[in-house]
């Protein structure tokens, strides 16, 4: 609604400022030039990303310090905080750096965006960059024209600096004309009043154009031709801080959690450092002449000074930020929560069969086959594999022995979006259905219901593993990687054991064809028990690694057992009767053994 | 008439828990059946594997399963005399 009545209303004002002067037509022509100088260069930096970039980025944001420096030369060279917030918030998003780090590059931005100043006061107003402009554009166009993506991406960047240099020209000029008619000058408010005013007036000014540094252009340009007093111009630069927040919010609102706590930090960062700099004035002032007589800058080039006076309160606002970040972190984590992702729905709990016992264990069959295919897809990636190569014919002790990395995958946030929901939804189904008193105790819907249960409790304990796993299967110590790499080959291979029944004819299958799965799996875990204690004795892992192992094969077997017990369950024969005698004759962990033992004594004759 | 209703009660059930014994039994011996089919299967296909993997994972499956029959034998010995025992009662 507001930017349906601002854009015309800027419209209408910028209609009657040219038709009243040809200076300040002049002076907004200069702007609009800068401003699509800015969009022109960050299309040439944009394509530079999807590589090179990021792979700075990564190297060079894994410490606070290295994320300072970051947003500090990152900024500096592409003279773009708002670029640098978008991959900022593109990298946050994605999960490659963390939220400090990101708030790092933050403060690191709004140091390297006050070179801009420096530029523009030390070179832009000294020479006469129009003269730079103009081959630049020239050079920029043949490359614009070329094939390749990078001469294309370079090609941007020398028109966009062709065109930032002719905007500032353009403004010079403007405000050059405009001395001789008109001065400005004469509308200064002095003290604290033209302090806040003109802050107001920069943030305004900084919101219309979406631009910090096309403000802070227009101001020094102003300021160079006294259009507007020394005082002014440091109360507008403060202004144009707080106000380049506001566009980092409107870019934010259409971002995930991540870009909406970026942008808080960004606006609580600048709205800091902007009432330090006006509770502190005086003392900037100081500060800013002292700095200036030290760096060799004139007591009257009041330009450069506002350069110095613009790094030296930001530099401020990150010293005092910085001590602080991890409660800034930690605030807006609490206050910018992730928006709730759509939660998996059952596919066929329908009310209407609730009244019909067999439809009703049907329905439930089919949903909690449902659940498995996803806990499939959560238990396969929790364990680092791609459930597509559990579910093919590869060989995955290989696949896990080439992988070099994790695959970064959050077990428990998956569990909440996708099974939760529907796993409530199948206990709700269940308890409303006109089951019979035998039914829900022994019978079908009891098995079906602890079915799920199983998965439930086989995700929960990949979770547990999968901290471990993480850390062990990609270690560099090539026993505990070969350990770990073991329990997860195990486990997958159980899935895609459990699959391929699931895809045979339930009759081929019986409640007692588990027990050949959980001999396996007993067996796997009395040699990794018996491996364990070598590995120890032979100092091939520590103690402390040993102690996670066997807590590791603990969870591993807990799994298992509750995804063959699943299996059984929901993969043979529904018979209630053959069910509940073959459970009777299945083997107890203790007979499992002895048959392993049995068929050992037979290969040893 | 109320002690002729208790008397035909008493009798339904205990054709009910005769019929569930009956039908208990027959399914065991059913699954005996199965059991000792799959395992002559079983010790037919292991004499033409060759494989060591393959060779373990049979004799397991056989070691499992003639517990497995013993299970049930014993099993089917005890449903036979509980339904024997019906029967006398009957």
């Amino acid at each position: 609604m507001l930017k349906k009545i601002l854009t015309p209303s800027i419209f209408l004002i910028l209609a009657y400022g040219f038709w009243l002067s040809p200076n300040f037509k002049e002076i907004a022509a200069g702007v609009a030039i800068f401003l699509f100088g800015m969009l022109s260069l960050e299309e040439g930096f944009k394509s530079f990303t999807g590589g090179l970039l990021e792979k700075i980025l990564q190297r060079t944001t894994n410490r606070l310090w290295k994320a300072l420096s970051f947003g500090v030369v990152s900024s500096t060279l592409m003279q773009s905080s708002s670029l640098v917030s978008v991959i900022t918030i593109s990298f946050l998003s994605a999960g490659l750096i963390g939220l400090t780090e990101g708030v790092g590059i933050i403060f690191g931005a709004n140091i390297g965006t006050t070179t801009g100043a420096w530029l523009v006061a030390g070179f832009g107003l000294k020479v006469k960059i129009s003269a730079y402009a103009m081959p630049m554009l020239v050079f920029g166009v043949i490359l614009l024209f070329q094939e390749s993506k990078s001469s294309k991406g370079m090609g941007y960047i020398l028109v966009g600096l062709g065109f930032l240099f002719l905007g500032i020209h353009y403004m010079k000029e403007g405000f050059d004309a405009f001395k001789d008619n008109i001065d400005l000058a004469q509308f200064a408010v002095t003290g604290f009043t033209g302090l806040l005013l003109y802050a107001l007036i920069g943030i305004i000014a900084t919101v219309v154009m979406q631009s910090s540094h096309a403000t802070m252009v227009l101001i020094i340009t102003a300021l160079s031709v006294q259009q507007i007093t020394y005082e002014n111009a440091l109360a507008l630069a403060i202004g144009a801080n707080v106000g380049t927040t506001i566009t980092a919010i409107l870019g934010a609102m259409s971002a995930n959690h991540q870009g909406k706590r970026l942008a808080g930090a960004h606006l609580l960062f600048n709205l800091v450092t902007g009432v330090i700099a006006i509770v502190f004035i005086e003392q900037f002032l100081v500060a800013v002449n002292w700095t200036s007589e030290l760096v060799g800058i004139h007591s009257s080039d009041d330009t450069l000074k506002l350069a110095v006076f613009h790094t030296l309160f930001n530099l401020v606002g990150v010293l005092v930020m910085l001590p602080f970040i991890g409660r800034l972190v930690a605030l807006l984590e609490q206050f910018i929560e992730p928006i709730e992702q759509i939660k998996n729905k059952a596919k066929y709990l329908n009310g209407a069969s609730v009244d019909f016992p067999d439809t009703a264990v049907e329905a439930v069959r089919n949903e909690t086959i449902n659940m498995f295919e996803i806990g499939l897809d959560i238990l396969s990636q929790g364990l680092s594999f791609k459930t597509d190569d559990i579910l093919s014919n590869k060989d995955l002790g290989r696949i896990a022995g080439a992988q070099k990395q994790a695959i970064g995958y959050n077990v428990n946030q998956n569990y909440e979006i996708r099974i939760k929901n529907i796993y409530s939804e199948i206990i709700s189904f269940i308890s409303r259905a006109t089951f019979s008193w035998e039914e829900k105790q022994s019978g079908r819907i009891h098995w079906l219901r602890n079915a799920n249960r199983n998965i439930v409790d086989a995700i929960k304990g990949v979770q547990h593993l999968n901290k471990n796993l993480v850390k062990y299967a990609f270690s560099d110590n090539s026993s505990i990687r070969s350990e770990y790499n073991k329990i997860r080959v195990q486990i997958a291979s159980l899935l895609r054991e459990l699959e391929l029944i699931r895809h045979q004819d339930p009759e081929d299958h019986s409640i007692l064809s588990f027990d050949v799965l959980r001999a396996e799996i007993n067996e796997a875990d009395n040699s990794l028990n018996e491996r364990l204690i070598r590995l120890i004795h032979n100092k091939k892992i520590t103690p402390l690694m040993g102690t996670s192992l066997m807590n590791d094969s603990g969870y591993a077997m807990d799994i298992c057992q509750n995804l063959i017990a699943m299996g059984e369950s929901l993969f043979v024969n529904q018979d209630v009767h053959k069910s509940s005698v073959e459970r009777e004759i299945s083997l107890t962990h203790e007979e499992i053994n002895e048959a392993i033992v049995n068929r050992d004594s037979v290969e040893e004759v | 008439m109320e002690n002729k209703s208790l008397l035909t009660s008493l009798k339904d059930s205990f054709k009910k828990g005769f019929r569930k014994r009956i039908k208990k039994a027959e399914t065991i011996d059913a699954v005996l059946l199965l059991l000792q089919s799959k395992l002559g299967k079983l010790k037919l296909k292991r004499a033409e594997v060759t494989d060591a993997k393959q060779l373990k994972r049979i004799d397991t499956q056989i070691a499992i399963l003639e517990l497995q029959l013993q299970k049930a034998k014993e099993q089917s010995k005890k449903q036979q005399i509980l339904v024997e025992a019906r029967v006398d009662e009957q």
